[in-house]
């Protein structure tokens, strides 16, 4: 098993040749402004000679957003499966999972079950081919956001206080509202 | 008079759109002041998602490159036109790393959005956003409809709105009918 960085885009064309000669391969990314981040589809891009000539071989993706709602990365789910079914490879799903912006500040407590089902998702990947519905629905979880919590988000600027404790602590805090584009 | 901001992410011009843009540029300049962008003679980073924009420096990215003018160019514009070829149906490289960068223009605090979260407006008005697919081979404008799903969320992100897609095999005319009635 390896694990390729597309962060060293000098490494594309070596990842882009490795990448067919792979038997199962997991695509993994944050979802930026609604799909894969600029550099993973400058990877995509050096992937076209292998159109067509992924027979047998399995093809996953993994995306994770900030928000906490999959609802955001199913839109470019669509595109991923057409792109699979472009490279004639057995689509093994996308596990889909929100809110991770927040995952540097959990303890290691809270994320044991998250830990647990992404164990539960490579080891479906291997033995099955493909990743388990079940696991996938799991790691998900509800699709939009409760009314309920809709409202409490709304009333009480939950999530802000996350953003609050980081501009305090980078001094930014007082000028959150800038507008440094704006023309005077 | 309006304001549009074209963001040119056309990285090989095989089709001629380029020159047929000049030209209705040239034809529509004394209604409206166009400002373009040609993504692939640019210095631009790919967004590294540091979240710096948000929590080190308000509104501003930390990457001192070429973004800086068109993220200035967009936020006092009525239009953004997007021009992309079709790259593996999708968008173009180019053209997704500079829409990666339209996050300093959005705030990081959360809103309810058509019951859903959304980033907050960062600045009192945005421009509506326009995309155009050049590509000469038409069947690949079976893929405008995926792409057009993904920016339409795009827009909504950007608390906008995805006026139009069009699909061009070289020329302008499709786009000119569009921004006619802008």
């Amino acid at each position: 098993m390896e694990i390729f960085r597309l962060n060293r885009t000098e490494e594309h064309d070596n990842y882009a040749a490795r990448f067919g000669a792979s038997d199962g391969i997991i695509l993994v990314f944050p979802l930026y402004t609604d799909a894969m981040p600029g550099i993973v589809m400058a990877f995509i891009e050096k992937l076209s000679p292998w159109i067509g000539r992924m027979k047998g071989k399995r093809l996953g993706f993994i995306i994770h957003s900030g928000f906490p709602e999959p609802a955001h990365s199913r839109y470019i789910q669509r595109y991923l499966e057409w792109l699979c079914s472009k490279f004639q490879a057995e689509y093994a799903g996308t596990c889909v999972m929100g809110g991770s912006e927040g995952l540097r500040y959990m303890n290691e407590g809270s994320m044991d079950n998250k830990r647990l089902l992404f164990n539960r998702l490579g080891h479906d990947f291997i033995s099955r081919g493909r990743f388990s519905p079940d696991t996938l629905k799991r790691i998900a979880g509800k699709e939009k956001l409760p009314v309920a919590m809709r409202f409490w988000f709304r009333l009480t600027g939950f999530s802000n206080a996350y953003w609050d404790m980081l501009l305090k602590k980078n001094h930014a805090y007082d000028t959150r509202f800038a507008r440094p584009y704006s023309v005077e | 008079m309006k304001r549009i901001t074209i963001v040119n992410g056309i990285q090989e011009d095989v089709t001629g759109f380029e020159k047929s843009l000049d030209r209705m540029m040239e034809r529509l300049r004394n209604r409206m002041v166009f400002e373009c962008f040609r993504l692939r003679e640019m210095n631009i980073s790919y967004c590294c998602g540091c979240l710096g924009c948000w929590v080190k420096s308000p509104g501003k990215c930390l990457y001192k490159d070429d973004m800086v003018s068109i993220l200035k160019s967009v936020i006092r514009s009525d239009l953004v036109i997007l021009i992309s070829p079709v790259v593996m149906g999708f968008v173009s490289p180019l053209i997704k790393k500079a829409t990666d960068r339209f996050i300093p223009l959005i705030h990081p605090y959360i809103t309810i959005v058509r019951g859903e979260c959304h980033h907050k407006k960062r600045y009192g008005r945005y421009p509506y956003l326009g995309l155009v697919l050049v590509d000469k081979e038409s069947d690949s404008m079976n893929d405008s409809e995926l792409i057009t799903a993904v920016y339409k969320r795009a827009a909504l992100n950007l608390r906008s709105r995805l006026l139009f897609t069009v699909c061009s095999n070289g020329s302008t005319e499709g786009l000119e009918h569009e921004i006619d009635d802008f």
